[in-house]
């Protein structure tokens, strides 16, 4: 038996146990949102770079995070557990939901640069070339190039889930994720094999 | 037409070892997965994940959340909010950072659709007229930047004749970059408090069936009816259309006074400007997770007649900050080009048809003219550069209430 601690302004609570127990913690997080210490610090490492991935902006992404878990804590009531789901697959469906409204909300309204998609199909433009990019913006471009059912799973897969949370997530079936599932990563080889091309 | 069985049952192999690899990989079971073969799909996917994976790593933005984040989430934040005048992160402590209100707030005389629409009655008829006097008004006065140096243009003006005319203030008369009256009716706190409950409750039944039952503890409303629609995601903007003269009219008239209520009204004033589902986003960004209805009044009681460019940033719709830097945006009075695109079922605009772009002139401190720019931002005079990023205002009408409501500044320069 380990003590944790998680401080926070006025209270404070103690892991009673090890190893990490996510029925329990759930369990006493209804009661208690304090109990929801040791969830979030499993899986928010997850969804921020889930988040991340997709905004590419820091800031909006620990915005994101935030927004996430507290709808996570509001309607922790609600969750039961499922056959072939998880809490992880929950917790992405409801990260899934809040991305997807803040993208609707907030998306630039802007013309689609068509430059932007000749470099993902491997044809950049000499400014483009110029212009440094990091690795991570490379990759948000790839993940771009999926179509949106796609993507979803690949970032899902990027923060780990299993088919079956996915599937679960997604609200899809096993095989419907499988079968998208193989033609992105098609895609993904198609796209790398550009890149690499690009790189020589 | 003839079938290759045999190809099938090679791509679901395929499918099945990729799928096989990635729950390998991503099972946690401490397994590591066999190394595929580089050509085949799984060799394709590890070389993908080891370069995200990579990626990710080497970027310290992308490592993981700000350290602080769960208490900020558990002390009722849920929003980070970051301090334009510092550049860093800020607790957003409310009673610290609201101010009280530095001018009277003008009494309401009425609401502001109706004010709205009255405006738009009366001028319709001479809409482009006006658009066409404006610009022969501006050449006769010898261009924007002569008139911007006394004063700019105004925006309270009544009537076909005045409507457009400029104004001629001295800066030291308008030393907050604009005299213009946001004389619109705040909405009552009653009025937010319901909004807050459920955003959805004004819309029509047959929008979405019988409205969610508001509980002010859940944002479910956003959640579940989000979940429900499923909305096209539209790749682009397109080339919309220019709008006919009774809709420029009637957004020209929302945007002047949103910009007036902007710099000149109050909390409760400007809310009018915004849709219920943003009343109720900016109000639970600053409240605990665990509110009450009686925590959203007393919020709201609180902030409700300040003088919204004293409220700090967090409070303010999406977009909005560029009207209260040092510059000063007006609407162009060049801005005949204004666009308007389909909304409905787009950006989660559940009960919007349109969305309506409309260009910006900016004034610097002393009010001269330094750029105009068009419906899609494009710098009209000066770079964007000298534009403060250049932009459009973007407004969306309400079928269910006929009204148009600001949406975002929109920049295309980010």
């Amino acid at each position: 038996v380990r003590a944790y601690r998680i401080e926070t302004d006025n209270n404070e609570v103690t892991r009673a146990a090890e190893p990490y127990d996510e029925v329990a913690w759930i369990q006493a997080a209804k009661c208690d949102p304090i109990a929801f210490a040791p969830i979030y610090e499993r899986h928010a490492t997850q969804v921020y770079r889930y988040c991340f991935r997709q905004t590419g902006d820091p800031d909006l992404a620990n915005d994101l995070t935030a927004k996430i878990f507290v709808r996570a804590l509001e309607k922790l009531h609600q969750y039961l557990p499922r056959p072939g789901a998880t809490f992880r697959s929950w917790l992405f469906t409801i990260a899934r939901s809040v991305i997807t409204d803040h993208w609707r909300r907030h998306r630039p309204l802007r013309l689609v640069d068509e430059r932007e998609l000749a470099l993902v199909d491997g044809d950049p433009g000499p400014e483009e070339v110029a212009v440094h990019r990091s690795e991570v913006e490379e990759l948000r471009r790839v993940l771009d190039a999926l179509p949106e059912r796609q993507r979803e799973i690949v970032e899902l897969r990027l923060a780990g889930l299993t088919t079956n949370e996915i599937a679960a997530a997604m609200e899809m079936t096993v095989a419907g994720v499988k079968s998208a599932q193989t033609r992105a990563y098609s895609r993904i080889r198609e796209l790398m094999t550009h890149r690499a091309g690009d790189a020589r | 037409m003839t079938m290759h069985p045999f190809r099938r049952r090679q791509d679901i192999s395929h499918g099945d070892a990729l799928d096989e690899w990635l729950n390998t990989r991503t099972s946690g079971s401490g397994t590591t997965p066999n190394e595929p073969e580089g050509e085949s799909l799984p060799g394709a996917a590890q070389e993908f994940h080891a370069w995200a994976d990579n990626a990710q790593e080497r970027d310290p933005a992308a490592t993981g959340p700000a350290d602080d984040l769960w208490n900020r989430i558990l002390a009722g934040r849920g929003r980070l909010q970051v301090d334009p005048a510092h550049n860093e992160w800020s607790d957003g402590d409310m009673d610290t950072t609201i101010q009280a209100p530095m001018v009277e707030r003008v009494p309401p005389q009425s609401n502001r659709t109706k004010r709205v629409q009255q405006e738009a009655q009366s001028s319709r008829a001479g809409g482009w007229l006006n658009a066409v006097a404006a610009a022969l008004l501006l050449l006769s006065l010898g261009g924007g930047a002569y008139l911007a140096s006394n004063g700019g243009f105004g925006f309270g003006g009544d009537g076909d004749e005045g409507r457009y005319a400029a104004q001629v203030v001295s800066p030291e008369a308008s030393p907050a970059g604009g005299d213009a009256v946001c004389d619109v009716e705040p909405l009552t706190t009653d009025q937010i408090v319901a909004y807050v409950e459920n955003p959805y409750s004004y819309m029509p039944d047959d929008v979405f069936g019988t409205p969610a039952p508001g509980n002010f503890s859940q944002t479910l409303p956003s959640i579940d009816l989000i979940e429900a629609v499923d909305v096209q995601m539209a790749p682009s903007t397109g080339q919309g259309e220019v709008p006919d003269d009774a809709t420029f009219e009637d957004v020209r008239s929302v945007a002047r006074q949103y910009l007036a209520c902007m710099y000149n009204g109050t909390a409760a004033q400007v809310l009018t400007f915004l849709r219920p589902q943003e009343i109720q986003d900016i109000v639970f960004q600053n409240l605990p997770v665990y509110r009450t209805e009686e925590d959203v009044r007393d919020f709201v009681e609180s902030v409700r007649d300040m003088r919204f460019g004293d409220l700090n940033p967090w409070l303010r719709p999406v977009g909005a900050s560029v009207a209260l830097g040092e510059q000063r945006i007006f609407v162009n009075p060049e801005s005949t080009d204004a666009r308007v695109f389909q909304a409905r079922r787009f950006e989660g605009l559940e009960d919007s048809d349109k969305l309506a772009f409309i260009g910006l002139e900016y004034h610097d401190e002393a009010g001269e003219v330094i750029g105009l720019t068009g419906w899609d931002g494009t710098p009209l005079v000066g770079g964007h550069e000298q534009t403060n990023g250049g932009g459009s205002l973007v407004f969306v009408h309400s079928e269910s209430t006929d009204t148009w409501y600001f949406f975002r500044h929109n920049s295309p320069w980010g």
